[in-house]
């Protein structure tokens, strides 16, 4: 191949990497020239020096932010972990559904996490909600699933656990059937499913593919919004002010730019540690390597 | 792998789309480099020197304004045009004009809580030397006729000692119960009706007790029970607004201007804070935490609260609507409960119609301004599902024949309070909320959430 | 251990199934302050109280802004994702694995800069502030699917085309589409549903347009939460979706996990 043809041709990526540059390297570090600098919406931008970061150190709000972006991105990340795996295991017993239900199971990924969170909002309502019935005639005791602090967290949780727990079960499921159709052609044992067939797949076949499940799962998490802010819009209180929406109420109702930015900074670094340690830990060579 | 066949193609693709790029790369440089006050956006620049343009948000008032206002421009020869834009992006659009100190509106809506912010930026219009000439603000205006408290909160901004506006639209807290319930259940215990003044207007003990004797069983209800209060402690403005009712009934007090400190720490305002936070599981049901507005309409209105104590005039409309309230003709209306001052301390919210410091024609926006709140105007725009603010209006019977609580509203609105008039409100608002919350669920106690309010709102105040 | 099995299968489909159902049904229903909550069967009250008004304009606005930036992101994406598939050298990693990594960041991080970048020039609240932000969101998306796809072109292709003097549009028209056609068109509705789907950069730069997901979001009026006419326009949102389900499983599986394919793995 001649090289100049090459070269050429790679003025193809230009327009998309350009424009994709402009939209997320120049605000990335827009916002870390931003967190250094005192910027009100009504009032003159002023240097700040690390000013916003000791607030941001100091500021017991945003330390619960963290504390609730942290205890939900786990939580949720675990949950739908053991349970897709339940659900993908499951599915290895039947295999002549097994196309059928994972449609069924891709119905929740493909609802806008907004309309997730609204249609749970409902049915978590404490008047007329499906899950407040439910739970008034059969359990005893009070249901507040939105108007207490640990019960809001666990309804965003729930409503995570609830779209993404397919996705994870699907993806496990697919490599689960691929593995075990390549045993069988290998070996040519039959019996050979199971926990038998489970012990040879785990390592070298599931591990994999929940790391990198769970990498996506941890990142979309940390920057969850959508479901926060129509379920609990952060309350009750500061009970659910994930990162996200503690960052979108400073720029928005406060106007508190620099402080907002500085916060946004906290958020790329988690985020980013989470990404490369990931990316480092299961060897994510995305495809095409 | 190889791919010098495609060269073409990619390059006839690439042609097109850095056409693309480049024309939106040019976009975003014309206006890149701006300087503020430099003449704002060009589709800005108002059309001819007598048009007048208006931000509003949709509301039943602003539709009432709408349709009179071809008798403005026939009137005066002056063009109206109105920017009806949705609640929650009114604030934003106004902001972002007003930070390019663009002169796109003449005059612009504005809830009470942003008035200080937009005040001590500068970006309001000054308008008390209108007011003193006579050939702009003529005799039968009649300012004095606005109430005062309502001229001031929705009008002015006190640390700045100016005027920039009228009061459009008005809210404030009135008591609503059921008069079904209060005959068969309140009467019999020696329970006075809720008063419509002042001497005979509930205590808020008064208030809480018959909350009590009307929480009861009630099987047709979701979840079996019939409160006896409504109320709206979603975090944010909701649970504040209703709170300041209470903070101020019980003789507390947010900030001492004189000293720039909060007071939200004092005994008082601590009691306020423990009597507020009673009320939630006990005469109300935990999830008002989650309720706005609209579930406390619907609390009310379904049977399932039996009173309120601070309930919204402005929502009175959807409550005595038979079609849409099953008691609707139950309702009965008195003044909000009396506080140890001995008067009603409902906290007032509302809308004023301020100039634009950018405004390049603000004599005939004042004009419009004065025109729509004169008392000829204002009358059809209340009777049209607006809200009163002159004293006219209050009396004005065929406005009682159609909206009986406005009989009561002005004393109301003549005893509230307001919010904090200073230009960081919003972080205080969110601060209030914040602490007041876990008190409300039991993880905080009254003494401690007053304390932290303090101490987080003092750093925000501005020092004199 | 089949019957165990069967029996979590049934409860996970139950428990994905319902809460939709919940919605659908409540769409039928009666709700309001009148009944302090869900009751009887209202047939299609909620969906034609709906029609008319706010309802329409902000469904075209979605489908409007959803369309565009699909097509932009295609026409942007495509090229680039040909020449990352088919040139395998360090610099083109290096760039696939930056575009794989903008998948990660935070809207809101994005949003804050761009958000005060476009207030100041006036780009805030228009249309074509709104694409632009949007296709950060569809242009990786776009890219990174596109070159999975096309790396499974068979070479061959490529080798005949070049030896037959076929090239550039024709070449892409005629060799090129026909491969990748099917998975085309999974991106394309993926994209497209991605943009239908979103809300943060909806809420902060739709301006006026008020797209579908902020309208239902919003929709509350004073009285009451009107519920069955949320679940109803909720229902209508969620048509698009339904449709898009019936595409290829297996393809639409890899588009939801960024093209990530477990098969590869």
């Amino acid at each position: 191949m001649v090289t100049g043809i090459r070269r050429k041709s790679l003025w193809a990526l230009v327009p998309a990497c350009a424009l994709l540059f402009m939209l997320t390297v120049i605000p990335a570090v827009g916002v870390v020239v931003a967190s250094f600098f005192n910027w009100r919406i009504t009032g003159d931008i002023t240097s700040a020096g690390l000013y916003n970061f000791y607030r941001l150190v100091q500021d017991p709000y945003f330390a619960n932010s963290a504390r609730v972006t942290l205890k939900i991105a786990l939580f949720a990340t675990a949950f739908e972990v053991v349970l897709g795996l339940a659900v993908a295991g499951s599915l290895e017993y039947w295999p002549k559904v097994r196309n059928s239900f994972r449609l069924i199971l891709m119905l929740p990924m493909v609802i806008s996490p907004m309309l997730a969170g609204l249609i749970w909002r409902l049915a978590l309502d404490e008047q007329v909600g499906m899950l407040s019935r439910l739970w008034g005639s059969l359990l005893p005791g009070e249901f507040y699933p939105l108007s207490s602090a640990n019960g809001a967290v666990t309804a965003v949780i729930l409503v995570d656990v609830w779209q993404w727990t397919p996705f994870i079960a699907i993806l496990i499921s697919v490599a689960w059937e691929q593995a075990s159709v390549r045993l069988l052609d290998q070996v040519e044992v039959d019996g050979l499913s199971g926990l038998a067939a489970f012990r040879f797949i785990w390592g070298p076949v599931l591990l994999p593919v929940i790391g990198v499940a769970m990498l996506f799962r941890l990142i979309d998490c940390l920057r969850i919004f959508d479901v926060v802010q129509v379920l609990t819009a952060g309350g009750p209180g500061n009970a659910t002010e994930t990162l996200s929406v503690f960052i979108y109420k400073r720029v928005i109702k406060f106007g508190d730019f620099g402080y907002a930015a500085s916060a946004a900074v906290a958020l790329l670094v988690l985020a980013s540690i989470v990404w490369v340690v990931g990316e480092r830990m299961f060897s994510l060579n995305y495809r095409g390597r | 792998m190889n791919s010098s066949p495609n060269t073409q193609k990619s390059r006839a693709l690439t042609v097109v789309v850095l056409i693309l790029l480049v024309a939106a790369v040019a976009v975003v440089w014309l206006y890149w480099g701006r300087e503020p006050g430099g003449g704002g956006v060009a589709s800005s620049t108002p059309k001819s020197s007598t048009t007048l343009r208006v931000a509003l948000f949709k509301s039943p008032a602003v539709d009432a304004a709408q349709k009179l206002i071809p008798e403005f421009e026939a009137q005066t020869g002056i063009r109206v045009d109105l920017d009806i834009l949705p609640y929650a992006e009114l604030q934003d659009v106004v902001q972002t004009e007003f930070l390019a100190r663009s002169p796109r509106f003449d005059i612009v809506m504005a809830d009470c809580i942003w008035i200080p912010k937009f005040a001590d930026a500068g970006y309001l219009g000054e308008i008390d030397r209108y007011l003193r000439d006579p050939a702009l603000t003529p005799k039968d205006y009649n300012y004095e006729d606005l109430i005062p408290s309502v001229a001031d909160y929705l009008g002015k901004y006190p640390a700045r000692g100016k005027t920039y506006g009228f009061p459009f639209m008005t809210n404030s807290h009135v008591l609503a119960y059921r008069e079904d319930l209060y005959v068969k259940y309140l009467q019999p215990k020696g329970f006075r009706r809720p008063g419509t003044t002042p001497e005979t207007a509930w205590t808020w003990d008064e208030y809480l007790r018959a909350a009590e004797v009307l929480t009861m069983p009630n099987a047709k209800l979701p979840g079996g029970t019939q409160w006896g209060s409504s109320m709206q402690a979603k975090a944010g403005a909701w649970l504040v607004y209703e709170w300041y009712s209470w903070l101020y009934g019980f003789g507390g007090k947010d900030i001492d201007y004189s000293i720039m400190r909060p007071m939200f720490d004092s005994p008082a305002s601590v009691d306020a804070i423990r009597q507020y936070a009673s009320m939630v599981g006990k005469v109300a049901p935990r999830s008002v935490l989650s309720w706005g507005h609209e579930e406390e309409t619907q609390a009310l209105g379904s049977g399932l609260a039996a009173m309120d104590a601070t309930w919204n005039v402005e929502l009175t409309g959807y409550l005595l609507d038979p079609s849409t309230s099953p008691h609707a003709k139950d309702f009965k209306f008195g003044l909000s409960p009396v506080g140890r001052s001995g008067k009603p301390t409902p906290d007032m919210g509302g809308y004023g119609i301020l100039l634009s410091k950018f405004s390049t024609h603000p004599q005939d926006a004042y004009r419009l301004m004065v025109w729509l709140t004169s008392p000829a105007v204002h009358r059809r725009i209340v009777l049209d599902g607006g809200t009163p603010f002159r004293y006219s209006e209050m009396k004005d019977p065929e406005i009682l024949k159609k909206y009986q609580v406005y009989s009561i509203y002005g004393i109301a609105l003549e005893n509230s309070v307001y919010r904090a008039r200073v230009p960081q409100w919003p972080e205080i608002e969110d601060i209030i909320s914040k602490e007041l919350t876990p008190v409300m669920e039991g993880r905080s106690n009254p003494k401690e959430a007053g304390a932290l309010m303090t101490k987080k709102i003092e750093p925000l105040l501005p020092k004199r | 251990m089949r019957l165990i099995s069967g029996l979590v299968l049934l409860a996970f489909c139950i428990w994905v199934i319902v809460p939709v159902a919940f919605m659908v049904y409540v769409s039928f229903s009666h709700s309001g302050i009148s009944t302090g909550g869900v009751s009887e069967w209202s047939g299609l009250q909620n969906y034609r109280s709906i029609a008319g008004g706010q309802f329409f304009h902000s469904f075209l606005a979605s489908f409007k802004i959803s369309s565009v930036v699909c097509g932009v992101s295609i026409l942007l994406g495509l090229p680039a994702a040909h020449v990352l598939a088919t040139q395998k050298n360090k610099s083109s990693r290096l760039v696939g694995g930056w575009v794989f990594s903008t998948r990660f960041l935070p809207p809101v991080v994005a949003a804050i800069p761009l958000f005060i970048i476009f207030r100041q020039q006036a780009l805030l609240g228009s249309f074509a502030g709104w694409v632009l932000v949007d296709l950060t969101i569809g242009l990786p998306f776009v890219i990174w699917l596109l070159k999975g796809f096309l790396e499974e072109v068979p070479p061959s292709l490529d080798h005949m085309a070049r030896i037959d003097g076929i090239e550039g549009l024709i070449f892409f028209r005629h060799l090129l589409l026909p491969a990748i056609a099917a998975s085309l068109v999974c991106v394309a509705a993926l994209t497209w549903l991605l943009i239908w789907n979103e809300y943060l950069f909806a809420l902060l730069f739709a301006g006026e347009e008020e797209p579908l997901t902020v309208l239902i979001s919003s929709w509350r009026t004073y009285r009451g939460v009107q519920w069955g006419e949320i679940c109803a326009a909720g229902v209508l949102a969620l048509l698009p979706a339904i449709i898009i389900l019936f595409l290829s499983t297996r393809l639409l599986m890899r588009g939801l996990s960024f093209g990530w394919d477990p098969n590869r793995g």
